[in-house]
């Protein structure tokens, strides 16, 4: 859409006509550059975020398979102990009778 | 009719804009994060400048915005896995810190009862024991410190 520019007053007082421009083209030019800006520094915080997410999810899977080997151990080591000390208890009883 | 004006001392501009092109415009300046008005007063106040500089940029924008897409669903999916992920190693880390606690106190118990029974202790385990939940301790109180 073509609109023009117009100063208010001229020199002889009439409205003087300065420039035709598509006001429709212009502005989406404008938003064509600035989503350009955007869209790029969306695109760079992603390319910068993404490996990190990356690291991170291989430094928790490696601390989870840690962690669910310690507690397998653990729950193993805590039913044997458990039994022993039920022996155990069972020889203190039976001294004790 | 929509109707903008710009005054400064020198002149005045009105500009008039179809309804339609006028909507159209805004939304598009909304989803930008921008007031059309001050779209319009750079047309306006840039109206020689403003030409596109690196040639028309609406089929990089077009091919940046699809990257980007792209780049947002990588994004989302690294993030759930990374949520879950934190959830069921949190609750498998204090799994870990309990089960080590318990351990200690049954291995206490084991030595006082090998005392008590005259059976020879055998302390292979413990430093293991120990040091499990020291790991799983200090790290919590770590974590507690820092409010996590």
């Amino acid at each position: 859409m073509k609109i023009k520019l117009i100063k208010s007053k001229s020199p002889h007082g009439r409205r003087q006509e300065l420039h035709e421009i598509d006001i429709v083209e212009k502005c989406e030019i404008i938003l064509d550059r600035i989503e350009h800006e955007q869209r790029s520094s969306q695109v760079d915080r992603l390319k910068s975020e993404i490996p990190k997410l990356k690291a991170e999810l291989n430094d928790l899977e490696s601390r989870q398979h840690e962690a669910e080997t310690d507690l397998k151990w653990m729950e193993g080591r805590v039913d044997e102990l458990v039994n022993r000390n039920r022996e155990l208890l069972a020889i203190l009883r039976g001294s004790s009778q | 009719m929509r109707l903008f004006s710009r005054s400064s001392r020198k002149h005045t501009e009105i500009i008039e804009i179809e309804d339609r092109a006028y909507i159209a415009l805004r939304a598009r300046a909304e989803r930008l994060g921008l007031d059309i008005n001050q779209v319009l007063e750079e047309a306006v106040s840039n109206h020689e400048g403003e030409s596109p500089e690196n040639g028309d940029l609406r089929p990089k924008n077009e091919s940046i915005k699809k990257e980007a897409e792209k780049l947002i669903g990588e994004h989302i999916t690294l993030s759930s896995k990374l949520a879950a992920l934190r959830f069921k190693y949190f609750s498998t880390y204090y799994g870990c810190a309990t089960e080590s606690m318990r351990l200690l106190a049954l291995e206490a118990e084991h030595r006082s009862l090998c005392e008590a029974t005259g059976q020879k202790y055998d302390s292979t385990h413990y430093q293991r024991e120990k040091g499990l939940f020291e790991k799983y301790h200090q790290d919590l109180r770590v974590r507690v410190e820092k409010g996590e």
